[in-house]
């Protein structure tokens, strides 16, 4: 290589610290042949400099990005400048191997080069050099961080999704404990209620035919009375008669039993409807008719809506559905009530029944306060409430959402604040085959 | 201390003549590398007394979210560039800067023209005044964040002196960044008494 015309006496010593430092010097001229090649390139890439030196960069090294090394060059020339690759962006540029062969996990040694001109005493530039600079250990220790970081991020990321997992299964454990709890309660009730309400009907209609002979009886006295010869005992009957108003109590009594009759129906429904809801009988996956479980929803909560809402139904044709009954009715149940609840003073609840496609759908709408947009996707959380300590759980929903999903289904939402809120639950009339 | 920030009428000219001067220099072989018309901006020069609150109100490339990158200039003229970065980074420049078929490289390409223009800029002012700079390895600053958040979120050191604020475009490949110089308080004396020796030989 061509040295500078005057030599400073430490000259060969400088000559052989570059040799020997621990850092790749290549010395390149504008059409990017090697003009000068250290010890390192040397080891590292496994030609001498006498094999090197003279040569094109590109020849030796066909693997090199030719293009943008060319570019690098050409601006170090062009603009008197540095230029710099980082192995963060370029890990190896040149090809060599890693230089922890024993313990090292990595494959290839990482490197940072510089390339800057070398400026000679006239103020040109002759040559570029560049430097390569082993930094396989930065490297490999900033990549092992790096894979830790990410392994860290993973775990807390799996922390996180358990956490939501453990909330809902709370929710759902205390939610289906408090169905549960009104489920037996309501059985036990219902059963109570049953038995005197068996024999009073069955008493009622041995009564009515007591009565009914009663009358006949009566009738017949009262068919021979004209034909009796003692004229005061017949006044005395046809006073007694009038007095009491035979006439009235007559059709009046029949009257009172078919009223009293009706009544007990009345209340052997909601003991029917109370055990349907519950489904003390039940709780598999069966066909059923979604309406009859929408109206005995409906009697069970009867008490919380009369007061608030004219309740219209707008069923349409349903086929039977595969479903676990006493679940769909505990979200029929948590959507009625929601729905009268947002009701401030007196408004109308509309249940709505349709199918589309596989799908039937069952829709509970009110003209109530609405939902604000904000809320709307906190809807389903676990513990979201708006409403005072003490009277929601926020667990409505949430459970809700769970039995849907589990039957394959989905809610929707739709509201406008102050004008109303629909919930749609959509269900396949079939479950599919595998896990049921 | 901080005489920049109270910098007389005939030294803000001249420094202003300074710079201008090599910005030209720095476009000129902008142009001759990339072969294409670039045009950098003539400086604005923002003093800065204290906190870089008041200098961030100043600026106009501070608002929108940016790749910001960053380089030192090291010697008797000492500081940092920084270069904001639209959200496309500077991938229209990839064919001129020679990464035509080069993966995955926008980052190195967008540390590649910080180097360059922060050469561009530095190497012509430090011509003038006769000094020797060196520099070091650009790196990525902050992603998707507007210049203004990542400075307000670094612990600047040392307040800088003097901001000057750069606009760099290569309109026929409609790409745009701007750079802010900022240099380091203790060695804004460096460039005062180069002013000073400017006006003298005048
Ligand atoms: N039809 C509706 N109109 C307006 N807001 C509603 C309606 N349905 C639900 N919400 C809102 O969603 C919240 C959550 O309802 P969710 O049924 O999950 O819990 P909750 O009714 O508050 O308590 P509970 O556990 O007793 O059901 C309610 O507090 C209410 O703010
Ligand atoms: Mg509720």
């Amino acid at each position: 290589m061509d040295l500078p015309a005057q030599q400073s006496p430490l000259h060969t010593e400088l000559e052989s610290v570059l040799q020997q430092i621990n850092l790749g010097v290549v010395l390149l001229d504008r059409d990017c042949r090697v003009m000068y090649w250290n010890d390192f390139m040397s080891i590292n890439s496994g030609r001498s400099a006498a094999e090197v030196v003279g040569q094109s960069l590109f020849d030796l090294f066909p693997e090199l990005p030719r293009l943008w090394v060319k570019k690098k060059i050409d601006s170090v020339f062009t603009l008197q400048n540095l230029a710099f690759t980082s192995w963060q962006q370029r890990p190896h540029l040149f090809d060599f191997s890693d230089s922890r062969p024993i313990t090292g996990q990595v494959a290839a040694m990482y490197q940072n080069c510089t390339f800057f001109p070398v400026v000679e005493t006239s103020g040109a530039i002759k040559y570029v050099c560049l430097t390569v600079a082993d930094a396989t250990e930065t490297a490999a220790q900033h990549l092992e961080l790096a894979r830790l970081n990410e392994l860290l991020q993973a775990e807390k990321e799996e922390q996180a999704r358990l956490i939501r997992k453990l909330e809902e299964a709370q929710a759902q454990l205390l939610q289906s404990e408090k169905m549960a709890a009104i489920g037996q309660l309501a059985a036990g009730v219902a059963h109570e209620i049953n038995n005197p309400v068996g024999y009073v009907n069955s008493n009622f209609a041995s009564l009515e035919s007591y009565v009914k002979d009663l009358f006949s009886l009566i009738e017949a006295y009262n068919r021979d009375l004209p034909s009796l010869q003692d004229a005061a005992f017949r006044a005395r009957i046809e006073q007694a008669n009038r007095e009491l108003d035979y006439e009235f109590l007559r059709s009046d009594i029949f009257d009172l039993i078919r009223e009293s009759r009706e009544g007990l129906e009345r209340v052997k429904r909601i003991v029917q409807d109370l055990r349907d809801f519950s489904h003390v009988d039940s709780a598999d996956w069966q066909v059923v008719d979604l309406h009859k479980g929408l109206d005995s929803t409906l009697n069970v909560v009867w008490n919380e809506v009369k007061f608030k809402a004219e309740v219209v139904k707008q069923y349409g044709e349903l086929p039977d559905v595969e479903c676990i009954g006493s679940q769909l009715n505990q979200v029929f149940m948590n959507l009625i009530v929601n729905a009268a609840h947002a009701i401030p003073n007196r408004g109308t609840i509309w249940l709505e029944t349709g199918t589309r496609d596989d799908w039937v759908f069952v829709r509970v709408r009110d003209d109530g306060c609405g939902i604000p947009p904000e809320n709307l996707k906190r809807l389903f959380e676990p513990f979201f409430t708006t409403k005072p300590v003490g009277s929601g759980t926020g667990l409505g929903l949430s459970v809700s959402y769970n039995i849907v999903s589990k039957h394959h289904g989905r809610i929707e939402v739709e509201s406008e604040p102050g004008k109303g809120t629909a919930f749609t639950v959509w269900l396949p009339a079939r479950q599919p085959q595998e896990d049921r | 201390m901080n005489r920049l920030a109270n910098l007389s009428e005939d030294r803000r000219d001249a420094l202003q003549e300074l710079m201008n001067v090599a910005m030209g220099q720095g476009a000129d072989r902008l142009a001759r590398l990339t072969e294409t018309f670039v045009t950098l901006s003539v400086p604005r020069i923002h003093p800065v007394e204290d906190a870089h609150a008041n200098l961030l109100e100043n600026l106009d490339m501070a608002g929108q979210p940016a790749i910001v990158t960053r380089q030192s200039f090291l010697g008797r003229l000492r500081g940092e560039v920084v270069v904001c970065f639209g959200e496309n980074g500077a991938d229209q420049l990839a064919g001129l800067m020679g990464y035509e078929g080069e993966a995955n490289s926008q980052d190195e390409l967008m540390l590649d023209v910080t180097n360059i223009l922060t050469g561009a800029c530095i190497n012509g002012l430090a011509q003038q005044i006769d000094l020797k700079v060196s520099y070091g390895a650009p790196s990525i600053l902050s992603r998707g964040r507007s210049l203004k958040e990542v400075l307000d979120s670094q612990v600047l050191q040392g307040h800088q002196a003097l901001v000057l604020e750069i606009h760099f475009e290569v309109a026929t490949h409609s790409f745009i960044c701007d750079l802010l110089v900022c240099i380091a308080e203790d060695t804004v004396a460096t460039v005062i008494e180069a002013i000073d020796q400017l006006l003298n030989d005048i």
